[in-house]
């Protein structure tokens, strides 16, 4: 029993680990335009890539403390304001870069699964 | 969307009670943009009017979300040498063990300021006082330390899965009670010209084989306090002023209360030790004078406490509220 909880244990931090360096190109392709928080979550979801936001909203915080991802509070068709993100120079030439490589990825590993 | 009252106090409590768990440098802005997240999905998920159903909507979000120590933790990573489960706790303890040892200070402080003061001791006693509170602050996040890397805490991050919103603290709503405040001003204009005006030809009487024999207690030995009384509450009136005007304001409203109260205290306290040393002695050749005078030294320590004891509830209060609600540190 515990063995098999050991595994499970495993098997889920491997994942999250895999999840987590793909997450952050998610999320930097969503940023070409201005998103608040909400609605990134949103696209992302019906995108298929699970995030709960309380993954998500640090994600867009550290990126920005990492100085890819700008920020601004807007008040924008409502009275309401929101922090929106969006990818400055930095973050457009990680991105490419982040894709480039992505792309690469896929390809090895599609040899290596075959 | 308009929030119905009870949703409006649920939110803020439930972002309140993230925000005391962070550090304070990101708080406003984490908590602003939760706030703004929690209100985007609930939108998104209840269109109806702001009512109980509105309510209910917001409740299920926030307990779908989860204990407001989960999303703190989320924005503090592993960075962290208390963790954000703990972290009311321990500034809970620190809370009390800092009115502990402010008041052991503002005791010894009493004791100086009636012996011979001089640079030298004013020093020493800032020395011990800076010591005192460094190092049961470092002691303090030592041990809290060592308790979160062995996981002392695991059954409080238990009881963290079954959380609900009905779990979540009162919040003190910041709204200015203006009839007390008149009555307090009043109270205070009343005390300032009493004290000033009157005291000096205060008298009392006792009765002398039937009739009425009036005595003036030597109240010398007190009224030289009576300046600094006046001046903690004319403050106290201005603040009062302020707080009616411009209502209760985080910083201000939080210090001034601090200062009042430990002005207070330590008046009050020096009052009380003074009283000690040199009792009051109503001169008189009576035979009932002695017991007259040993009344009147009750009733004059009394009247001494009743001023220090509120003060010492009122910084109690004031520390525990704020520390509390966490908007401090």
């Amino acid at each position: 029993m515990k063995k098999e909880e050991n595994f499970e244990k495993l098997v889920k931090q491997i994942e999250q680990e895999m999840r987590r360096g793909f997450l952050v190109l998610g999320v930097l392709s969503k940023l070409d335009k201005p998103q608040y928080g909400y609605s990134l979550l949103k696209e992302l979801n019906d995108a298929g890539i699970e995030i709960a936001q309380e993954t998500l909203y640090p994600l867009l915080r550290r990126l920005e403390q990492q100085g890819v991802v700008s920020s601004e509070w807007k008040v924008e068709n409502d009275t309401r304001p929101r922090k929106y993100y969006l990818l400055n120079d930095k973050g457009r030439i990680l991105y490419e870069k982040l894709k480039d490589d992505w792309h690469m990825q896929i390809e090895a590993m599609e040899v290596l699964l075959k | 969307m308009n929030l119905n009252v009870k949703s409006k106090d649920l939110l803020s409590r439930y972002v309140i009670d993230i925000g005391r768990r962070l550090p304070g440098r990101n708080r406003k802005e984490i908590s602003r943009e939760i706030e703004s997240t929690i209100l985007d999905m609930l939108e998104d998920s209840y269109e109806g009017p702001s009512d109980d159903g509105q309510t209910q909507a917001l409740k299920i979000i926030l307990e779908d979300m989860g204990h407001p120590a989960k999303i703190a933790r989320s924005y503090m990573k592993e960075k962290y040498v208390i963790g954000p489960m703990i972290y009311p706790f321990f500034k809970k303890i620190w809370a009390i063990l800092w009115i502990v040892i402010s008041v052991a200070l503002a005791a010894r402080l009493v004791f100086i300021l009636m012996e011979k003061v001089n640079e030298q001791v004013i020093f020493g006693f800032l020395g011990t006082a800076l010591n005192a509170y460094i190092i049961s602050f470092g002691m303090l996040v030592m041990i809290f330390f060592i308790m979160e890397k062995l996981n002392t805490f695991d059954e409080i991050h238990e009881d963290e899965k079954r959380w609900l919103t009905s779990d979540l603290p009162v919040v003190e709503n910041g709204i200015v009670k203006v009839g007390e405040e008149i009555a307090s001003i009043v109270a205070l204009v009343v005390a300032i010209a009493v004290f000033n005006l009157y005291i000096a030809n205060f008298t009392v009487f006792y009765t002398e084989n039937g009739s009425l024999v009036f005595v003036k207690p030597e109240y010398n030995n007190l009224v030289k306090f009576i300046p600094y009384l006046t001046i903690i509450w004319v403050y106290e009136i201005i603040f009062r002023f302020a707080t009616i005007k411009f209502g209760i304001k985080k910083y201000f409203t939080f210090l001034s209360k601090i200062a009042i109260g430990i002005a207070g205290i330590v008046v009050a306290g020096m009052m009380i030790y003074t009283h000690s040393q040199s009792p009051l002695i109503a001169m008189g050749e009576s035979q009932n004078l002695y017991s007259f005078n040993n009344v009147i030294n009750i009733i004059t320590y009394v009247f001494l406490l009743a001023l220090f004891l509120p003060n010492l509830f009122s910084v109690f209060t004031s520390l525990y509220n704020r520390f509390k609600i966490g908007n401090l540190l």
